[in-house]
């Protein structure tokens, strides 16, 4: 046996500073073939000494690390998750008693803890004093390098990273390690019967809770290895366990803390908790592998995110990254927006079927005699300095694509060309609470949202090539890939392609187009008309009619008409608000929504007075256009509208309080009134009560059909509005007179010759 | 017309209510963004005093500091009588009640026992140069006579007032400009001695050291960030100042609290909030102590008086023995009630390893305890080892340790002035003081987190606090639901 004895008294320096665990039995260190280590010097074996006690048959069986490949020759090393870390495992035969147990502090045998799974998934620290550094080992970064996650209880303050802005960090880099919780109180054996718990879809409909548990001795004895987990692509090894992991909405009840939350129900509906709550990774985290070109020892070009320079050297900038939002399928098949890294990666492929031109036929091909080959090198070395400088190691041109292309196919490789994909990886580490979560309004809804932010995927296109998205299952790469100025590639998502629709960030273009040519058009009209009517008023003043007040609108007609009109424009604005936030920046996206919401629900409440109102007093016959003669009225009027008004004439029709309405407004209102008002309230109220009825929205096509719908017909009022309120001014004898006569309600109306009696008893009466 | 021009108006009042009133009820911050925590701690803060300036109101010359506190004295009538009665002029508290003693006790600099210089009887004369007066030089110093009141100690604004032996101003201290700068207290004025408690810069408190004259954020936040005075928190009404410690004061009256300003639940985590019933503010919020300059932890008189040793005012002193000193000190955390248990002179020394002079009180079924962070301060002293208890040695005195380095001699000369037995045959035993840490508080993100106490290796000893382990996993002391785990052992102290 080796000398270790400098490695072993910094093991016990080290275990100085670990508790045992008292609990775990003494047991005698046996080999493979069952004699005692202490006797034979033969390597440890693990299935003899620790499957004395456990079933390490099962254990085996059921591992999902072991189907990973994780242990060499399949040779399960239970102390790489049940050991101490960092402690030497040679021993010195004085080590041991003569019972072949190791002396008092030699092992400490535990459930994993953090440290042992952070051996391979990525940056894990408890440590709160020690300012936490980026470790150059790319093996045991590897979860941290897809993602960017970094699971630390240190503030990101008080880290040794080199992070802009870092001093306003003041928060853990992960919350759930902050709050002491381990990997495995999430990530635990999936029969171990402190976590278990059945899902709602695998137990009786009627249960809750099943009391019959596994003891903790059957447990102990068969300790199920497969791991709870999500459903994350570096999981593709242990399919068996896929979204076995309660997720967060299994702990945390989240409708009680987000009392601040507008439309609460409909945001967890649509948003995965990390949506929010993981607003910014800080790790190194891949953007672009380039395996198209490398380094003598077959090393790729790594470009990392938001990271000036190599993340392990302790003066490179990190500026952090927001990730991508994508829409992520969950466990029992819900689709919500969810945060991913995307990494893309360019490489060769050879004959059909492809596969994977390996780093070693690579470093063959490219460097024969260990050197760079020249034809290659004198393409690469692009400013011709003899060598190839830091920038240089890269295919940017047809001419060194297709050199290396040969230089591949000459090695024998048959069928050479050049691929490139890009990997979602989804990120449900790093959370933070509190201040530190995205939860500004306009952080999605308006043209900034980071729904819609430009993700770069790499600085430059290896063989000019775009990469493209690879399927998967439970996610939809949802957005374009655009080829940037610089040479590199950026994602933007789009989602209103997976059925999303953001409100403030999505709409078409062609609706508020042609909503605003429908406004245009009808104030170039009226405005036409109107220089028309001054023009002609000034060659022929208007011929002065023989007028009499009549009391033409009472005081609840009056009332409904200008608390109608007065919502309806402070709707419209509103309305414009929410749709185009980011240009009306003063505004609180938030408290435009509520006010919004109260206005619409009092032009409702008020509609609905007005319809009680008309009909019980009768005078909604007033709206209804008499058949008899319509035609001839509506034409008389047309041709007012169009010809009359020009030459000074009277108006065709006697205006009463009974025939207050001509034809023309007859129809437009039967149409407002039937048509255009109800629908905007309906599909406004059905947006609002997404939050409590989804499924009612959700039928008639949800917020995609809903939303651009309703933005329309707010197009509509508002030409509307133009056409109406220009239309008061050919009232009366003034231009303002048809506003007057609204709000005093007398109105001086034309007498014509043809007064029926009734108008004449009104006009008495009145 | 004008009626039609009322209604009018009265119309477009009635509309404007009819939009507005809805409106504003929907769409107030509460309506919209959730319950809003109001905390406004400035505002339970009140506001200086602007001091009268006094730069024309002495004439002098003054000779002695008397002379001074004279003519305070003819303008502000009622302070002599006031000032009489405070601690920092009697060094003594009222008589008070303590749990397990038939009499009531009445304690103080003056007359207690410490394991720092260990007790002012003797050497009155060195110590008393912090003592707001003059001329308090042995026993038979007289508490009733105003005109020795010191109202410079503490209201001098020139920073040129210094005191010497038994509390009388230096030689060379312009008295008169010195009287003609007086205003509000500031730190110099406090600083000057509770800075310096212990004989020294940063000694005795742990919390309370020369770094808070100009501090940085990172050392106090309300001195460093927020520019406070210490009379902002130890707000003073007829001369008797707010706050107090367990060091001299036996009961809790007139004390300070965080939540005198700040709200106990104002945390944004229900988490953290749910603390505030068993852990104190100062427990989180100041994680370490002495964070400039370090302070005393230990003190060993059995090794004074050796000549030979070399002398390092950090490491050992040949009149005081040899210390530890300790920069960023991490705090203890014990119980504590706000009172204490007080070792008085002639009491028994406790059974243990170590005799407590100021334990405080509190224990895990104490709904008035909380988990609070204190500097505890070990030291071996002199005692009779026939008899059983302390003794006091006269150190600076006349014909004290630290003139004759005679251990015998000293503790006999203490024992005639104290009227303690002193059997002739004395050892060191040990002892411990007991300082709660409330100065000092870091920034708000420089707080405790989780893992400092719940974690493996922690800073908390939860079966010595009463729990069975950490509560975060065997639940908390109380039992507030029925099905909830009751886990506070009984009869833990």
């Amino acid at each position: 046996m080796k000398s270790h004895l400098p490695l072993m008294l910094l093991a016990l320096l080290c275990a100085g500073d670990v508790l045992a665990n008292d609990f775990h039995p003494e047991v005698p260190l046996r080999d493979d073939t069952g004699e005692l280590l202490v006797n034979s010097g033969e390597p440890l074996s693990p299935r003899l000494t620790c499957g004395a006690c456990h079933d390490a048959t099962f254990i085996e069986q059921t591992s999902d690390h072991a189907a990973a490949g994780v242990f060499e020759d399949n040779a399960m090393d239970c102390l790489l998750c049940h050991g101490d870390v960092g402690v030497d495992r040679e021993w010195e035969s004085s080590a041991f008693r003569a019972d072949g147990v190791l002396a008092e502090g030699m092992l400490n045998v535990h459930k994993p803890k953090d440290e042992n799974c952070a051996q391979c998934h990525g940056i894990v620290d408890n440590s709160l004093d020690t300012p936490l550094i980026i470790s150059a080992d790319l093996q045991a970064r590897q979860m941290t390098d897809t993602t960017g996650q970094i699971i630390s209880p240190q503030k990101v303050s008080n880290s040794g990273l080199n992070i802009a802005g870092k001093e306003q960090l003041a928060h853990p880099f992960d919350v759930h390690a902050d709050r002491v919780v381990g990997c495995v109180n999430c990530h635990y054996s999936l029969n171990n019967p402190v976590y278990f718990q059945q899902r709602e879809e695998s137990r009786p409909p009627h249960l809750d809770f099943d009391p019959r548990r596994l003891t903790l001795s059957d447990y102990l004895v068969r300790p199920l290895h497969q791991i709870a987990k999500g459903s994350s692509i570096h999981g593709l090894d242990s399919l068996q366990s896929e979204n076995s992991m309660r997720r967060c909405e299994s702990c945390h009840q989240a409708e009680s803390v987000h009392a601040w939350l507008p439309y609460k129900k409909r945001h967890f509906d649509s948003l995965a908790c990390e949506s929010c709550h993981v607003p910014r990774l800080y790790g190194p985290a891949l953007q672009a592998v380039d395996w198209t070109l490398v380094d003598p020892d077959g090393e790729p070009l790594r470009q990392y995110r938001a990271v000036e320079g190599d993340p392990a050297t302790a003066d490179s900038l990190i500026h952090g990254f927001r990730p991508v939002m994508l829409p992520r399928e969950n466990v029992g098949g819900e689709r919500k927006l969810a945060p991913f890294n995307l990494v893309s990666s360019w490489y060769w492929v050879t004959g059909e079927p492809a596969r994977r031109v390996t780093a070693d036929e690579l470093v063959q091909a490219l460097y024969p005699g260990g050197r760079l080959h020249p034809e290659l090198a004198a393409l690469l070395d692009r400013d011709a300095d003899g060598s190839i400088g830091n920038g240089e190691m890269k295919l940017d041109s047809p001419e060194q694509s297709e050199a290396v292309r040969k230089l591949l196919q000459a090695s024998g490789l048959g069928q050479v060309r050049m691929t490139a994909e890009i990997q979602p990886y989804s990120i449900s580490h790093s959370v933070v609470n509190g201040e530190w979560v995205t939860r500004q309004c306009d952080s999605c809804h308006g043209a900034d949202s980071i729904l819609a932010a430009a993700f770069p995927l790499s600085g430059h296109l290896p063989g000019g090539m775009l990469p493209a998205a690879t399927h998967q299952d439970q996610v939809v790469l949802s957005g374009v890939v655009t080829a940037g100025p610089g040479g590199g590639a950026t994602f933007v998502a789009d989602n209103s392609s997976a059925g999303y629709y953001i409100i403030g960030l999505d709409g078409h273009a062609w609706i508020d187009l042609l909503g605003l040519l429908m406004f245009l058009g009808v104030a170039f009209g009226v405005t036409i008309h109107a220089i028309g009517r001054y023009l002609a008023n000034r060659r022929r003043p208007r011929h002065q009619a023989a007028t009499r007040r009549v009391y033409m609108y009472d005081a609840y007609e009056r009332l409904w008409h200008w608390l109608q009109a007065g919502v309806i424009l402070m709707l419209i604005f509103t309305g414009l608000v929410i749709h185009k936030p980011h240009f009306f920046g003063m505004f609180s996206f938030a408290y435009v929504v509520q006010i919004h919401n109260v206005l619409g629900f009092i032009l409702l409440i008020n509609a609905a007075l007005a319809l009680f109102y008309t009909v019980a007093s009768g005078t909604i016959k007033r709206f209804l256009p008499a058949p008899k003669g319509f035609f001839g009225r509506a034409m008389a009027q047309t041709m007012y509208y169009t010809r009359g008004i020009f030459a000074g004439q009277p108006h065709p029709l006697e205006k009463t309080r009974e025939h207050r309405l001509n034809p023309l407004q007859q129809v437009t209102y039967l149409m407002i009134l039937n048509v255009l008002l109800p629908a905007q309230v309906v599909t406004g109220v059905l947006i609002w009560g997404m939050q409590e009825w989804p499924v009612l929205a959700q039928n008639l096509g949800g917020l995609p059909v809903l939303a651009p719908l309703h933005t329309f017909l707010a197009w509509a009022f508002a030409a509307f509005i133009v056409m109406h309120v220009y239309l008061t001014t050919a009232a009366g004898e003034t231009a303002g007179a048809g506003i007057k006569s609204m709000i005093s309600g007398w109105e001086d109306v034309e007498v014509h010759d043809s007064l029926t009696k009734t108008d004449a008893k009104e006009a008495v009466n009145a | 017309m004008k009626d039609s021009r009322k209604g009018v108006i009265a119309g477009l009042i009635f509309l404007l209510l009819i939009v507005l009133v809805p409106v504003w009820y929907f769409a107030r911050p509460e309506a919209v963004a959730g319950p809003v925590m109001v905390d406004d701690p400035w505002a339970n803060m009140p506001r200086r005093a602007e001091p009268v300036n006094h730069k024309d109101l002495f004439e002098g010359p003054f000779e002695t500091g008397q002379q001074v506190t004279e003519a305070c004295l003819s303008c502000h009538e009622e302070s002599a009588e006031q000032v009489i009665h405070t601690a920092h002029w009697r060094w003594q508290s009222e008589p008070v009640m303590i749990e397990g003693r038939d009499q009531p006790v009445s304690v103080g600099k003056k007359n207690a026992i410490n394991n720092f210089c260990i007790g002012i009887q003797g050497n009155w004369a060195s110590c008393t140069a912090c003592h707001a007066g003059y001329g308090w030089e042995n026993e038979n110093f007289d508490f009733s006579d105003t005109s020795n009141i010191d109202c410079l100690v503490c209201h001098d604004g020139s920073g040129g007032y210094k005191k010497g032996k038994s509390g009388q101003p230096l030689e060379g201290v312009d008295l008169l400009a010195s009287a003609k700068s007086v205003g509000l207290p500031k730190r110099e004025n406090c600083g000057g001695c509770h800075f310096r408690g212990g004989g020294g810069n940063a000694v005795k408190h742990g919390d309370l050291d020369e770094s808070l004259y100009f501090p940085s954020d990172e050392i106090d936040v309300h001195m460093g960030r927020y520019d406070f005075q210490c009379v902002d928190c130890h707000q003073t009404k007829d001369h008797v100042i707010g706050g107090r410690s367990i060091s001299v004061s036996v009961d809790n009256e007139n004390q300070i609290a965080c939540i005198d300003c700040h709200q106990p639940n104002l945390h944004a985590d229900a988490r953290i909030n749910a603390h505030v019933e068993t852990v104190a503010c100062q427990t989180c919020h100041i994680p370490e102590t002495a964070v400039k300059q370090a302070t005393k932890t230990h003190w060993d008189w059995a090794s004074a008086g050796d000549g030979s040793r070399e002398e390092d005012t950090h490491e050992y002193l040949k009149i005081k023995g040899s210390f530890i000193y300790q920069k960023n000190l991490e705090p203890e955390y014990f119980w504590y009630n706000g009172l204490a248990d007080r070792y008085l002179l002639g009491d028994p020394l406790a059974v243990g390893e170590e005799t407590p002079l100021n334990p405080p009180k509190g224990n895990i079924h104490d709904p008035d305890a909380r988990i609070w962070p204190f500097k505890v301060h070990r030291a071996t002293q002199p005692y009779d080892a026939r008899l059983n208890h302390l003794l006091q040695p006269v150190t600076s005195g006349e014909g004290g340790f630290w003139k004759e380095f005679d251990w015998d001699q000293a503790l006999r000369l203490g024992s005639e002035i104290t009227d303690l037995p002193y059997s002739g045959e004395y050892g060191f035993a040990k002892t411990t003081m007991f300082w709660p840490q409330t100065h000092m508080v870091a920034p708000k993100t420089q707080a405790l987190q989780c893992q400092a106490c719940h974690s493996e290796g922690g800073r908390m000893d939860w079966e010595a606090l009463g729990y069975p382990g950490d509560p975060l996993k065997w639940g908390s002391r109380e039992r507030t639901h029925a099905g909830d785990p009751v886990v506070s052992r009984a009869g833990a102290q």
